[in-house]
């Protein structure tokens, strides 16, 4: 359990696959809780679940298509809806700011982490684009990106 | 009394505050032992608080003092020095050993900020490297560079591939302070880019060691149309900004 007035972060982006849990090691060390997590691992992967209600071939189909085009992945495009979801789920979870991760060469996540930015600021919500990968040698330089970021929140 | 102590990546800076007075500036390279150099820096001064920024502000734990300990990062660290010495920035600069840093600023706050990534392209340790090319001490290379006239454009970032960019350019024929130029020129491009991601507006404070370097200075004035003294803004003892700004987050 987190005190009350731990910072709440929001994870965004790419997904990490397990074990790359150095993005999330650091932030917790640093004091904050991650609240949320919008990536192919996080509420892509459990939001807009297949409708099962068909009874046909083709309704079943039909129903797995839909769910398909519901994925608002950065290597989809148009996908002005991931903005929308980013938002949204940002304010659900309460966050206090969100921190958007991309792989790096991963340009489709680091083109849309502009994106993002503008419309989490117009929602008033600040954000922290980071670019990263496997190797644990930049965690010293991620640690002060955070712990700076935490500072600009409280 | 309270102390700051930025622990850099190139060099270490103290400054020692009573109330909102500094009474001790002091500085000393940062080699293979901080931790030695810190103790060296803090020889005859008894803090009451002890508060570390910059790469190795959790190495204070390990100085054996017994005081009040805190560390902040060098974000909010030469943001608080800035505002201290000009209430009036907007933003802030800073160019030190291993890292550039632009921030935006607001009521007194830091709104945003980017970093340099891992890389140190672009930073105090870029200069230093090429400047030991042209066989110059560093704290010269911007007057020399300042010599040069039609600079050829740089387009490694990378030190390395810069120094190869640099050779060739000397095979040709390019006269050694032009390139110094182009070399210049290459890193405030890149800081200008930087200052750009974060929406900076003027005047904006150049803190750290770089802000020493007259031919950034100059470019940069020129790159954002700003005048020295007006819309840029350099402390006395630009490198000393994180350390004054540590001490005056408790003082």
């Amino acid at each position: 359990m987190a005190p009350a007035d731990t910072p709440r972060l929001m994870l965004s982006g790419c997904p990490m696959a397990v074990p790359n849990w150095k993005l999330p090691y650091v932030v917790e060390s640093a004091g904050a809780v991650i609240v949320g997590e919008e990536s192919c691992i996080g509420t892509r992967n459990s939001r807009d679940l297949v409708d099962e209600s068909g009874t046909t071939m083709d309704e079943m189909i039909d129903a797995l298509v839909d769910r398909y085009m519901k994925i608002d992945c950065a290597c989809f495009t148009p996908n002005d809806e991931r903005l929308e979801n980013v938002t949204a789920l940002a304010k659900a979870v309460k966050a206090d700011g969100v921190l958007h991760y991309s792989l790096l060469f991963c340009q489709p996540y680091s083109h849309e982490a502009l994106k993002v930015d503008k419309t989490l600021a117009n929602a008033g919500i600040p954000m922290l684009s980071i670019e990263t990968d496997y190797s644990m040698e930049d965690v010293e330089q991620l640690k002060t990106r955070v712990e700076a970021f935490m500072e600009t929140l409280a | 009394m309270i102390i700051g102590l930025d622990i850099g990546s190139r060099s270490i800076e103290l400054v020692a505050m009573e109330g909102r007075e500094v009474v001790h500036a002091r500085r000393a390279p940062t080699t293979f032992d901080p931790v030695s150099q810190c103790a060296g820096l803090l020889d005859g001064l008894r803090p009451a608080s002890l508060v570390g920024t910059g790469y190795g502000r959790n190495l204070i734990q390990r100085l054996g003092i017994e005081c009040e300990m805190s560390s902040i990062t060098e974000i909010k660290a030469h943001a608080l020095g800035a505002i201290h010495l000009f209430p009036q920035a907007r933003a802030v600069l800073d160019i030190g050993g291993q890292d550039t840093k632009a921030m935006t600023l607001s009521g007194g706050r830091v709104i945003k900020f980017e970093m340099n990534d891992r890389c140190a392209a672009g930073t105090g340790k870029f200069l230093e490297y090429t400047a030991g090319v042209f066989q110059i001490p560093v704290e010269d290379f911007g007057s020399y560079a300042l010599k040069g006239s039609n600079p050829p454009e740089i387009s490694s970032m990378c030190t390395v591939f810069a120094e190869t960019e640099a050779t060739s350019l000397m095979a040709r024929g390019t006269p050694p302070e032009s390139i110094a130029l182009g070399l210049h020129r290459a890193i405030v491009k890149r800081t200008v880019n930087m200052l750009g991601r974060v929406g900076f507006s003027l005047p904006l404070v150049f803190t750290g060691g770089v802000a020493n370097n007259p031919c950034v200075l100059d470019l940069l004035c020129h790159e954002l149309k700003a005048e020295v003294g007006r819309d840029i803004l350099i402390p006395d003892e630009p490198d000393m900004a994180g350390a004054l700004g540590a001490a005056l987050s408790l003082a």
